[in-house]
């Protein structure tokens, strides 16, 4: 190594190392989630560096997070699917089904958000934040691109010519990760704007999932989502010069 | 701190590829939707996970909620999960550091230095079975070392290791920088 010339900064491996922050971070997980040769850099330095973690003193965990983990997974009405080999071939609930919804979506929203976003960025309105999109897509692509606005609102807009079905409406979720939906309002044909008091601040910032289901007219009775999710996309940070 | 102690002994053995097949196969299980995989790879993993989110936090009702959110989260992305891109033990501490990092983050916890443990210059890493990462973090100067340790195995960020070491800001971008780049190639000799 030479003491004069200094190497260009390893993104990754300053970003595995914990020393992306803020703004940095966001725009390099961004990028990480459409550039595999950037995530297999990530990769390469999470080995490397492994052993570290491996050398700290283990510490057994209360018997609380496992409890807490079950009952998060378990279906309501059956015993722990965890504790109970014979639940294998269960049905999964409405809860685990749209989790596995959301894991699906979220990697679907790599590829859909890639192409789409830029839609996103082309329109932007007069009163949208600096930066924080979500595209919420189905796998045919597109659907609701969605802009967070300066005084913490949303605007809404389809990017298509598509209605919900008949006698439905599309409910619009915000999703942090293990946590339960929220839902935030409902989302139409025509461009919207969703008010800031309808969504919690802890839920306007990036990677919460954006998801949308067909719900009854006045949304899920349950308060929580009833069906799977037709469309989602997570909330991104983009640079617009904004 | 809360251990004390500066010392790192990285213990894992010669049967490590052993277990992260093990690992890996317990991945594809929980894949495949089996709770008892998940359960074997809590029994497996979760105090090394505890450890680590403890070092980084400091704080244990924070780390045990950290270690419960990575393992629902290893659950819902089990399917993932690529053998061919890591080890199942990189990819499952991964989780957990960046949920950790989330919450240093939103915390900004790590912000006065009169809280700042001084314990990473204790930390020569004595790596039985990591030769190679063990040689080549023994190689860097003890400053470099101890800037990487800072914040791998802390959580402290550039401007917090600058604060601790009482050192400029740009020394310490700059050092962590060379060290990331004398590590990777002495790594890859």
């Amino acid at each position: 190594m030479s003491d004069l010339i200094a190497p260009i900064p390893d993104r990754a491996g300053l970003y595995v190392l914990g020393l992306l922050r803020g703004q940095e971070r966001r725009e390099f997980e961004a990028d990480l989630a459409v550039d595999p040769v950037l995530a297999m850099e990530v990769s390469a330095w999470e080995v490397r560096l492994l052993p570290l973690s491996l050398a700290v003193p283990p510490v057994e965990p209360s018997e609380s997070v496992w409890l807490e983990i079950q009952r998060i997974l378990a279906p309501r009405d059956s015993a722990s699917p965890v504790q109970s080999p014979t639940s294998l071939r269960r049905r999964p609930t409405w809860r685990e089904s749209f989790w596995d919804n959301v894991a699906v979506w979220r990697g679907i929203g790599g590829i859909a958000v890639a192409a789409a976003i830029a839609i996103a960025v082309l329109r932007p309105q007069p009163t949208q934040a600096p930066g924080l999109v979500a595209v919420l897509a189905s796998k045919a692509g597109p659907v609701f691109t969605v802009a967070l606005r300066s005084d913490g609102g949303m605007n809404i807009a389809p990017v298509g010519d598509i209605k919900p079905p008949a006698g439905k409406v599309w409910q619009l979720w915000a999703v942090a990760g293990g946590e339960k939906p929220v839902a935030i309002g409902f989302v139409s044909a025509r461009p919207s704007v969703l008010p800031a008091h309808q969504i919690p601040a802890d839920l306007r910032k990036p990677n919460i999932l954006m998801a949308v289901t067909v719900e009854p007219p006045g949304g899920s009775p349950t308060g929580q989502p009833d069906t799977p999710i037709v469309f989602a996309g997570p909330i991104l940070p983009v640079n617009n010069g904004a | 701190m809360f251990d004390g102690t500066g010392f790192i002994h990285l213990s894992d053995s010669t049967a490590g590829m052993t277990a992260e097949d093990g690992l890996a196969a317990l991945l594809r299980r929980c894949a495949e939707r089996d709770p008892l995989a998940l359960r074997a790879l809590y029994d497996a993993m979760a105090p090394t996970m505890l450890g680590v989110a403890l070092r980084l936090l400091r704080n244990r009702p924070h780390a045990e909620e950290t270690l419960q959110d990575a393992f629902l989260q290893i659950w819902r992305n089990a399917d993932r999960f690529d053998t061919q891109r890591g080890s199942p033990k990189a990819w499952m501490i991964g989780i957990l550091r960046y949920r950790a990092l989330d919450r240093l983050e939103n915390e900004k916890r790590h912000t006065g230095t009169d809280e700042l443990p001084d314990v990473a210059a204790e930390l020569p890493v004595d790596i039985e079975d990591s030769r190679a990462l063990s040689s080549c973090i023994n190689e860097l100067p003890e400053n470099w070392r101890r800037s990487v340790m800072l914040s791998y195995v802390e959580g402290y960020s550039h401007s917090e290791i600058a604060d601790l070491t009482k050192t400029p800001l740009g020394t310490i971008k700059s050092w962590i920088v060379r060290s990331l780049d004398a590590l990777k190639k002495c790594l890859e000799r």
